[in-house]
């Protein structure tokens, strides 16, 4: 366990929930702090006694909702200046369009799924997306998070640890089954466009 | 889509090239992604499958640097003046304080010492109240 991850758990015990808040909210902005282990954690802390579970799930869920919404605001500000720079073209027009019809489903599923890349996602629906539908899904998202990380945490507090390590192989075997279908998918298209093209 | 061979690469055909490149790049890292964290994972949840203690045991070397002294009386049912009288420190200021740090201003800064202290407290306890030996402990070393 890295210096990082011992400072997280270290302050969550002696602070408790406002140091959960602050986890959260600093993690899910992007900055690098341990989020998923501090909430497994959180889970089970809250089954040995040592944190309210009440205000730890309010804490987790509050957190990562603030900064889902600062990454947000972040979007719409810089929406003029990406509007200038990349508006004309067709790819982000065409992107845009893609995204407010479906981004409801790529908001609700980077909250607890394939969560790195919720920053990104929260920045591209600052551009257009409305603030109320954003809000919606993101707390959806946020709470079946918290109950998922938190709960496996609580039902597993004597090997939260291993629940931790889990968790992140499965996110990064996510990624990579991701990362797989959209270069297949690309390399797809590549192949027949060049059978059509010959 | 295809790569062009003429002498005189156009800018057109050159960002065909570089987005070949990338897709390939992409199929491949998503292969190398998929293929480490399945066996990780498989690995992971088979460790999982295989790691319970009989219920009543504890085992005191999975204590770890981050947790501080009521953590470990609390998780491991010891009373925490206990703790405190057998690292001979005193608990006033220093409750908040993890094990790593009470190393590094009671012991010289050498590491483990003060975990050793605790366990050797513990093991103490337990040994002279075989019957309030934790039912719960943090059984899993982190990785």
């Amino acid at each position: 366990m890295n210096v990082l991850s011992n400072w997280a758990l270290s302050a969550l015990l002696t602070n408790g929930v406002p140091i959960l808040f602050l986890i959260a909210y600093g993690g899910s902005l992007g900055i690098p702090f341990p989020i998923s282990l501090c909430v497994i954690a959180a889970g089970a802390f809250a089954h040995q006694g040592v944190i309210d579970w009440r205000l730890a799930f309010l804490a987790c869920t509050a957190g990562s909702v603030l900064a889902d919404s600062t990454e947000y605001a972040l979007g719409r500000w810089a929406a003029g200046w990406l509007g200038r720079r990349f508006g004309q073209r067709v790819v982000w027009k065409a992107a845009q369009a893609t995204f407010t019809r479906q981004g409801g489903w790529a908001i609700l599923l980077t909250r607890f799924w394939l969560t790195t890349l919720a920053p990104i996602v929260n920045l591209i629906a600052g551009n257009r997306y409305p603030y109320a539908r954003f809000f919606m899904y993101d707390i959806c998202g946020e709470v079946i998070w918290v109950l998922i990380y938190g709960g496996l945490g609580y039902l597993f507090a004597e090997e939260w640890p291993l629940i931790n390590q889990v968790m992140s192989d499965f996110t990064g075997l996510s990624i990579g089954v991701v990362v797989l279908g959209v270069g297949g998918y690309f390399f797809l298209r590549w192949r027949q466009n060049r059978a059509g093209g010959t | 889509m295809g790569i062009d061979n003429s002498p005189e690469m156009t800018p057109a055909g050159r960002g065909r090239n570089w987005q070949e490149i990338l897709i390939v790049l992409a199929v491949v890292a998503g292969l190398v992604f998929t293929v480490f964290f399945s066996f990780r994972l498989y690995h992971s949840i088979f460790s999982l499958r295989h790691m319970h203690l009989p219920t009543g045991t504890s085992d005191v070397n999975l204590i770890q640097g981050w947790m501080t002294v009521p953590y470990i009386a609390k998780d491991y049912q010891v009373p925490e003046t206990d703790l405190w009288q057998g690292l001979s420190i005193p608990d006033q200021a220093n409750r908040r304080k993890n094990l790593n740090q009470l190393d590094r201003e009671f012991a010289g800064g050498k590491p483990g010492v003060i975990i050793e202290r605790v366990k050797s407290t513990i093991l103490a306890y337990q040994t002279a109240h075989p019957r309030a030996r934790p039912l719960s402990p943090t059984r899993t070393p982190l990785p």
